[in-house]
């Protein structure tokens, strides 16, 4: 088993490089970052735009400065931006933000999904279950910015007039200027988080709660679950002990898949709500043709990817119902 | 059991949160004023009758973050910088809202050019100004200045050369306290120059000792400020979320009445509205869109303003190509525009005041603004297909077409996104179907459209578009619109995105660059545009507005749609409870 | 688990979670995660004889059928899709024309206005519908077709075919596709079936990864080796017999990228990526009406209820389809 999860670990590294290659000469030969300084009025001065393009290094061949790319990634130096600057230190600051947000939702959702689930699955064709999976539908079927302008006018203006405080923000991962002691910072956050939170959340929840609701069903199917009633057992200690538990399994699977999904549906999200994080990074990095963040994104959330992919496998494998009892 | 498994679970997201918190803050840099900052305040405590309680706090949304502090370097050449570093660096002279250039008397006793031939300024520093390290500011930040923007040094960093190219020497005298500029050759914009004058000490202890890396790396990216000479200065920059101006205590002029004005990068403009409504900004200064404009006018407590800015939007023609390179196909194109309608449709739904342009190198509400575009004023259909008739063209179907050059298509680009250009471009495509002229809309994102316009080779030849519709900046000084009417070099672009060439109108741009007389030479600028409105390389279309939403809590606000931006006059403002 | 859970694969080193779940969707680039998974392999391999086929089938319509709510959204998604697609030419306006008048509020005429360059806004939504349905069914027959092909092939040769397509299957799983589109929408433009090209061109791989996964799975099994006795071609083998039992999966994957692809081109729009000037979509009118929100909310509300309407009840009859093909389907009896 390790040895297949670190067999498909390094393929899938590659795969990643070959990826990189594909998206750097994709990069580099549809954009000249320096264009837009000719559209400047005064003009700037030619010998000014020919040294920009040494210091940036655009002048020498892309195969040349692919390579000197891959080097520096190996010791994860994702190398300068076009402004100069360390891409690291951007990075891994708007990583952080960007982990907020999505750790905070894949909570969230996963309550959301679990509860749901276990209520769907236990009243099966009721009418709560329908309930259920119709709300769960159509957040599903939501563009994230209109959930999320509905939200901020709902939920976040409204609620705050309604409290008389500004509880709950709009836009920011944090407020200006924030300078208060640790548990200040955790409730500005916390402030913050909530809209973006909820607004991914209730657009990923759905698909888990089916996802618990049919593995719930099955549980209770199973003959150990039968054996338990038989046995006397009640029924909700039957679901929660037995069921539940075994049933969460499958969906901590399916967590990890779509962990990157949740992590694409960030960008927007975090476009959406003002957030300097990974999405905007990325944004940016396009429209300025910035080969270097560009990249660093991707080799980034690639990796995140493939390293939950990964878990997924190994807690299948080792969580393979049919072997526990 | 289940409840230890919640625990588990919440545990597990706390302590993930706190991580991740953790990582996103680490500089978390001190030296703030404390709390945490919503809304405006109220500082002072007395409130006499016209009197404004001083303090409070002003948060500005900016979605445009400096990458970079020296303005006066290519790479951090940003409007938006500007703005900020208009009340935090000096200038000899400044724009007011009315597009006047005055020099700034906190700065400058006198300014004068005491001698035409050859052309040198004299310039009287005050005696009381200084950096806020307490040096004073002397000849020695001028000759900085000269020195690095003169072209000379071919590894420095610099947004121009224009003007400095120009200048023979630079001396202090009087402890320095006078700076005498001789010109080589004469430059009737002397005024442009010292903008945003840096000290010259503390560049060259930014660079170790070398001034040339101290300006082009000592203000960069994280490296904000911590000198000035305005009534503001920097603190507590937080790359990615916000900057703060607080009061200068070295300032010798108008003390500023606030205690902060926060800037703020993480507002996205759809989400200005709502932050304006939930306190959580208090000013913005967003490209206007009808609906963006109507939604904000409609919020309770907030004002604002409209102005007419100095960018103006334009079409330019690729005389490359074989339409286009014929002059009756282009004033064809230009009497087949309704341009009064497009304003109507498009910046006139936000303000009454819009009106067409009809200048290419002054706007509407300068002084030296002449019409010269009278004769395309109204759309004229017939006369349009008439000059395309007179071309050759075959205009008995629509799209006329040309026995040699074939049917009268064209592309029209422009960077995409953006809605209000997009207007621009639907109505210009259906009014020229009129007149038989098919237009296809071929947009690119941002950086891309400039390349179409601008490639990298600098070749004329490699120019890849049909019509172009952008805008440039316009300044109170238009000497630079000699770039973008000529290129020395007839294979190169350079800024000279059309390839127009004309000896006569290069001729008029030099005898205006040296003439010293004001009048004289807005009168020669004058004769540049009507010679262009004869070639028509370009057709100008209307002078794009800004908007200025505010909390009306912020008194003193007036927008300067100039480079200075709204924040010119932010010593004067005050917070009302 | 009663059930097998996993497809009889012979080298059980290549394959992954992914290839367990049949009717899954891996990354979304839209952030919707896997729209409503199954339990992990509901692959029921045991109709092997034509003529149980039938009668399957005739169950599974059957059993479609009773399911209410997905009947209900069959009728209102046919709706739906004809009036989008038909909706525009029967207009009164066209939505490119430019009137005289220009922002007005909605009246008899011009039943949610005019825009601000005079254009009527329902012959806008009205068009914008049209080429938001053209694009997600484009997307999903594509991607279907493509994902269908590649699936079988891998899984019928298997080997080193098997192992090229499976790499560069996981090379598009790997880049976040989102991330690819943005770069890709600039590059191509924006006429609306390049768009649907660049997001099928993400959407393909899961769904080669089931068909992959089912091919392999039965391509043993004795009716299979009968027919190649019986000297019938590669190609007829996998289409006559090993498709077929990947039907269920395939047509409930196609329904579910439907829906995604709608919002998918949604998200694209928002970021001034999708369908661009002078066309218009559904994506771009609502991103469009954001700013409208408040002042003309009828630009924001209508086109994103028709969004939510589409997705909704495609994701419905992909659930009816699912519960159709699903064996278990029994009551559970408290």
């Amino acid at each position: 088993m390790l040895g297949f999860v670190i067999r498909r670990f390094i393929v899938s590294i590659i795969v990643l490089f070959v990826a990189s290659v594909l998206i750097y000469f994709t990069v580099t030969s549809f954009g000249d970052p320096l264009a837009e300084l000719r559209s400047r009025n005064p003009p700037v001065p030619e010998a000014v735009i020919e040294q920009r393009r040494k210091d940036i290094g655009l002048d020498k061949p892309p195969v040349e400065r692919y390579l000197a790319w891959a080097g520096d990634v190996v010791t994860l130096d994702f190398g300068d931006d076009l402004r100069g600057n360390p891409v690291n230190e951007v990075l891994w600051r708007r990583l952080g933000r960007t982990l907020r947000m999505v750790i905070a939702s894949v909570v969230l959702s996963l309550v959301l999904a679990v509860s749901v689930g276990v209520l769907s699955a236990t009243r099966q064709y009721s009418k709560t279950d329908y309930f259920f999976t119709f709300s769960g539908f159509l957040f599903l079927s939501m563009p994230v910015f209109w959930l999320a302008a509905l939200l901020k006018e709902f939920a976040a203006i409204r609620f705050n007039n309604l409290v008389g405080r500004t509880i709950i923000y709009t836009t920011g991962s944090e407020s200006p200027r924030l300078d208060a002691d640790f548990w200040g910072r955790m409730a500005n956050y916390a402030g913050h988080l909530i809209l973006p939170t909820i607004a991914l959340a209730l657009i990923s929840y759905a698909a888990w709660s089916r996802y618990q609701r049919n593995s719930m069903l099955d549980v209770m199917e199973s003959d150990y679950v039968k054996l338990a009633r038989a046995k006397g057992a009640g029924r909700p200690r039957v679901v929660f002990r037995h069921g539940l538990r075994n049933a969460l399994i499958p969906l901590t699977t399916i967590v990890a898949i779509d962990f990157g999904a949740v992590f694409g549906g960030a960008i927007i999200t975090e476009q959406v709500f003002g957030w300097s994080a990974m999405g905007n990074l990325l944004i940016e990095g396009l429209r300025d043709y910035d080969v270097n963040v560009v990249l660093a994104w991707m080799m980034v959330t690639g990796v995140i990817v493939i390293i939950f992919n990964l878990i997924a496998d190994l807690l299948y494998g080792v969580l393979d119902p049919r072997i526990r009892q | 059991m289940m409840k230890s498994r919640w625990l588990r679970v919440l545990a597990l997201f706390l302590g993930l949160s706190m991580i991740a918190a953790a990582c996103g803050d680490d500089d978390d840099t001190a030296g703030g004023e404390g709390e945490e900052t919503e809304e405006t305040t109220e500082g002072g405590s007395d409130e006499g009758e016209g009197e404004a309680a001083a303090g409070g706090t002003v948060v500005f949304a900016n979605d445009q973050e400096p990458d970079g502090w020296n303005i006066n370097t290519a790479s951090s050449n940003l409007l938006a910088l500007g703005q900020l570093t208009e009340i935090v660096f000096p200038s000899a002279f400044r724009n007011t809202p009315d597009f006047e250039v005055n020099m700034d008397e906190n700065l400058l006793v006198s300014a004068e050019m005491t001698s035409e031939e050859p052309q040198t300024i004299e310039y009287v520093i005050q005696e009381d100004a200084v950096w806020s390290d307490g040096t004073p500011i002397t000849a020695d930040d001028f000759t900085m200045m000269w020195e690095m923007m003169n072209g000379s040094n071919a590894d420095v960093d610099t947004a121009t050369t224009a003007g400095y190219d120009r200048v023979e020497s630079v001396e202090g005298s009087e402890d320095g306290k006078t700076v005498t500029v001789t010109f080589s050759e004469p430059y009737s914009e002397w005024q442009a120059m010292f903008t945003n004058i840096l000290p010259a000490h503390i560049i060259t202890e930014l660079g170790d000792g070398d001034p040339v890396v101290g300006w082009n790396d000592g203000l960069d990216g994280e490296n904000a400020p911590e000198f000035s000479a305005g009534p503001f200065m920097f603190e507590d920059y937080r790359p990615e979320q916000s900057v703060t101006l607080v009061p200068n205590p070295e300032w010798w002029g108008e003390a500023p009445k606030l205690d902060e004005i926060v800037i703020r990068f993480d507002v996205d403009n759809a989400g200005i509205p709502a932050a304006l409504e939930n306190g959580e900004i208090d000013m913005a200064y967003p490209q206007p869109q009808l609906d963006l404009v109507d939604q904000i006018d409609g919020l309770e407590g907030i004002e604002s303003q409209v102005s007419f800015g100095l960018s103006f939007e334009h079409i330019d023609f690729n005389l490359q190509n074989s339409h286009l390179a014929k002059p009756e196909v282009r004033k064809a194109i230009a009497l087949a525009l309704d341009r009064e309608d497009l304003v109507a449709r498009t910046v006139g739904q936000f303000s009454d005041e819009a009106e067409v342009l009809q200048n290419r190198i002054w706007l509407n509400n300068q002084p030296q603004y002449e019409e010269h575009g009278q004769d395309y004023a109204a759309q004229d259909i017939e006369a349009a297909q008439g000059l395309l008739e007179e071309a050759g063209y075959d205009c008995s179907s629509s799209p006329c077409t040309h026995p040699e050059d074939g049917e009268l298509s064209l592309r029209i680009t422009t960077t995409g996104g953006n809605q209000l250009r997009e207007n621009t471009q639907l109505v210009i495509q259906n009014q020229l179907a009129e007149a038989g002229i098919a237009i296809n809309i071929d947009n690119v994102e941002g950086g891309a459209a400039f390349e179409r316009f601008f490639p990298e080779s600098n070749l004329i030849a490699d120019m890849d578009y049909d019509i172009a519709l952008f805008a440039w900046v316009g300044t109170p000084f238009p000497s630079s619109n000699k770039a973008l009417y000529s290129n020395p070099d007839p294979t190169l672009v350079g800024s000279n995105n059309t390839g127009y060439q004309n000896p006569a109108i290069v001729e008029i741009f030099d005898q205006a660059l040296v003439e010293t007389d004001e009048d004289a030479a807005a009168a020669l600028y004058n004769q540049a545009d009507e010679i262009l409105w004869e070639d028509m390389p370009t057709v100008p279309l209307y002078q794009k507005p800004t908007y200025l939403p505010y909390r009306s809590s912020v008194q003193g606000v007036e927008d300067n749609a100039s480079t200075a931006g709204p924040l010119w006059n932010a010593y004067e403002w005050t917070v009302e409870g | 688990m009663t059930d097998t859970d996993r497809p009889d694969t012979p080298d059980a080193d290549d394959t992954t979670l992914e290839d367990r779940r049949p009717v899954d969707s891996g990354v979304q680039p839209s952030g919707q995660p896997a729209a409503l998974a199954d339990t992990e392999g509901e692959e029921h391999h045991d109709h092997e004889l034509a003529v149980q086929t039938r009668s399957q089938r005739q169950l599974i319509v059957r059993r479609f059928l009773q399911h209410r709510l997905a009947m209900v959204s069959l009728f209102v998604l046919v709706l739906l899709i004809i009036g989008s697609l038909v909706g525009g030419s029967l207009w009164t306006y066209d939505y490119a024309e430019q009137l005289p008048a220009f922002n007005e509020p909605p009246s008899m005429s011009h039943p949610m206005g005019i825009d601000d360059i005079g254009r009527d806004l329902m012959a806008k939504v009205l068009r914008g519908a049209q080429r938001s349905v053209q694009v997600a069914l484009l997307v999903a027959f594509l991607s279907t077709t493509v994902g269908t092909i590649v699936g079988a092939i891998a899984g019928y040769y298997r080997g080193i075919i098997d192992s090229v397509l499976m790499r560069i299957t996981d090379l598009f799983l790997v880049i976040p596709s989102l991330a690819v589109f943005l770069l890709l929408a600039r590059i191509v433009g924006g006429g609306w079936f390049q768009l649907a090209l660049i997001i099928a061109a993400f959407f393909w791989m899961p769904l080669a990864r089931i068909v992959r996964a089912e091919v392999l799975s039965l391509r043993e099994k004795e009716y299979v080796e009968a027919a190649r006795a019986l000297g019938a071609s590669d190609a007829r083998i996998i289409v006559r017999h090993l498709l077929p039992n990947a039907i269920g999966s395939i047509i409930v994957n196609a329904t579910i990228v439907v829906a995604v692809a709608i919002l998918a081109e949604t998200s694209l729009s928002y970021l001034g990526l999708g369908i661009a000037a002078p066309d218009t979509s559904l994506g771009l009118l609502v991103s469009e009406g954001q700013a409208a929100f408040k002042t003309r909310p009828h630009l924001f509300y209508w086109p994103g209820f028709l969004i939510i309407l589409i997705a909704l009840t495609v994701n419905f009859v992909g659930d009816g389809l699912r519960d159709a093909f699903d064996p278990r389907q029994k009551r559970v009896r408290q």
